[in-house]
């Protein structure tokens, strides 16, 4: 790391945060995304990880431009590059909210620090308390790719989710401190203990996602030293080119051209309940209790259902890859055998 | 014995500060192996335990044999919970939620039980302070052996052992966790309590009596022959 932002990163951090880890993560992540629009509700020490980490993007995109243009010559750098993307202005910006109002906030430090570092370009403050931003303020910042969040309880956190999430572009990224917490609980002896257990919104979220055509991913990175102020939560918003392909495994393999000689890895519990997963929608149910009435086209079923034609076309897709409905002679229709032991 | 001040936050438990666990669950969780297993569900924490109000000796026969209880387990720490210093012993009960430290010899002598004598010799200081903490013990569920108190002995109250005054009309029990705050007349009790051989029950004004039984239910006072 560059000395001088070493030590202005050095002058922020308060071992008690906890982000000691976090923060290098951040800038890392900005640098490999390169993300155009960066949100951090609170500022801190994780405000210069995130600013040197699109700065270390900006400069890695302006070489990367060279050398697609022509300017320069490296043939295992220029062979792992997508031209179009390389030669794209990149030109991102750092949005963070903080209510500098707030007794304790290190909002004019880092701001300092960011004009002696010379990336002060790239940083804008939103001085106002999150929560008192309107929709038409949020929208005005355009899709986001990259969104920190460090700032308040488990509330504040779904309600930070609950305003991004449909704001953040596919293929973004939303990070969050604190995935775990150290509190009281039942064990399995039923006596009360303290233990460190996974928060509320990370098990909600694990549930959200066991779904098939999950729509993001969660990773959660464990700091196993620490009881509180510690890991960090990833949730990747999927774009439409990555959804589920429905295809084997195996197939997609000699598709590929290698050899099957192994099967997928099975990595948990073979998937016990593949309908029941398929089932555990609103809508899915209600198409599916249609055709168990009365086979249908998918017309025919948005119109009886009162449902839109491309959700009840989605949940077809789903149902039909969990062999609960069939579609023959142009007309779709529930699969009995499926319930037979 | 140290006499060594003890600093406690008494709203907020050390260690444990956002979770409200008392200091018997935040040790547990610092100090004892965990099983790879998941917790039922969150649950707040539990309500501070009352101990109870019985008669208890003030001394013990010297060669009364005392033991670590069913229940109790002892352990060792490189570092106090409570304090500064070096390694010390720990006997904790999960179950009952309570755990003292004890000087590391006292601990070993424990491990596969001791005399009374033996024990005032491996913890230093007057016979009846070493009495008063090891009575306590057995009043905590940690230790069995020691012998009931005579019925017919008049009775007194006095300071239960590990008990501090934690500043801000907080009194701190530390091996339950249990944090009480008291007013002027119940403070006035406890630290009268606290002076020469204890307060009378019988000099005890029938104004503070519920405050005298709360002061002992919550283990800042105990009851002795």
């Amino acid at each position: 790391m560059d000395v001088s932002a070493d030590e202005a990163v050095r002058g922020l951090t308060r071992p008690g945060m906890g982000t000691e880890n976090a923060g290098p993560v951040l800038r890392a992540v900005s640098r490999m995304t390169r993300p155009r629009t960066v949100v951090e509700v609170g500022a801190g020490s994780s405000t210069l990880h995130l600013l040197l980490g699109l700065r270390d993007a900006q400069e890695e995109a302006a070489a990367d431009r060279r050398l697609i243009g022509g300017a320069v010559s490296d043939d295992e750098r220029a062979s792992v590059l997508h031209p179009r993307s390389a030669l794209d202005d990149y030109a991102p910006r750092l949005l963070v909210v903080d209510d500098i109002s707030v007794a304790g906030t290190s909002a004019h430090q880092v701001s300092d620090a960011a004009r002696a570092l010379g990336l002060d370009s790239l940083l804008t403050f939103v001085e106002r308390d999150f929560f008192d931003l309107t929709e038409q303020e949020l929208d005005a910042w355009g899709p986001l790719d990259l969104v920190w969040l460090d700032a308040g309880t488990q509330a504040d956190d779904a309600g930070f989710l609950a305003a991004l999430w449909p704001r953040l572009a596919p293929g973004g990224t939303v990070v969050l401190h604190e995935p775990y917490l150290a509190t009281t609980a039942e064990t399995r002896d039923g006596r009360t203990a303290c233990r460190v257990v996974p928060t509320p919104l990370v098990q909600d979220l694990r549930r959200q996602v066991a779904v098939p055509q999950g729509e993001f991913d969660v990773l959660t990175l464990s700091e196993p030293h620490k009881h509180r102020q510690t890991g960090l939560l990833l949730l990747r918003k999927h774009a439409a080119w990555e959804r589920d392909r429905g295809v084997p495994f195996t197939e997609e393999l000699q598709a590929l051209g290698e050899t099957p000689s192994v099967g997928v890895p099975r990595l948990g519990a073979a998937p016990r309940q593949p309908i029941l997963a398929a089932l555990a929608d609103a809508t899915r149910r209600t198409v599916h209790s249609a055709l168990v009435l009365n086979p249908d086209t998918a017309e025919g079923l948005a119109a009886r259902l009162g449902t839109a034609p491309a959700q009840v076309t989605e949940a077809l897709t789903v149902l039909q890859r969990a062999g609960l409905v069939s579609y023959e002679d142009q007309r779709w229709s529930a699969v009995d055998e499926v319930w037979q032991p | 014995m140290s006499e060594r001040p003890l600093v406690l936050d008494p709203v907020v438990p050390r260690f444990c500060a956002q979770t409200g666990a008392s200091l018997p669950l935040a040790w547990e969780l610092a100090w004892t192996p965990h099983p790879d297993e998941p917790v039922v569900r969150l649950a707040p924490p539990p309500e501070p335990r009352v101990l109870d109000r019985g008669v208890w000796p003030r001394a013990l026969p010297p060669d009364t044999v005392l033991a670590p209880a069913r229940t109790a387990r002892l352990s060792r720490t490189p570092v106090p919970f409570l304090g500064e210093g070096g390694p010390v012993a720990v006997l904790s009960c999960a179950r009952l939620a309570v755990f003292t430290e004890l000087p590391v010899p006292v601990g070993e002598l424990l491990g596969g039980g001791a005399s009374v004598a033996e024990l005032r010799a491996a913890w230093g200081g007057a016979d009846a302070a070493v009495d008063h903490l090891l009575v306590g013990l057995v009043r905590l569920g940690l230790l069995t052996g020691a012998p009931a108190a005579p019925n017919d002995a008049p009775r007194a109250l006095v300071r239960e052992a590990w008990v501090t005054d934690a500043g801000d009309d907080v009194l701190a029990h530390t091996p339950t966790g249990n944090f009480l705050r008291v007013g002027t007349a119940a403070l006035a009790l406890w630290q009268l309590a606290g002076t020469g051989p204890g307060v009378a029950s019988d000099d005890v004004p029938d104004r503070l009596r519920d405050v005298a039984d709360r002061l002992l239910s919550a283990g800042m006072l105990r009851a002795v022959a």
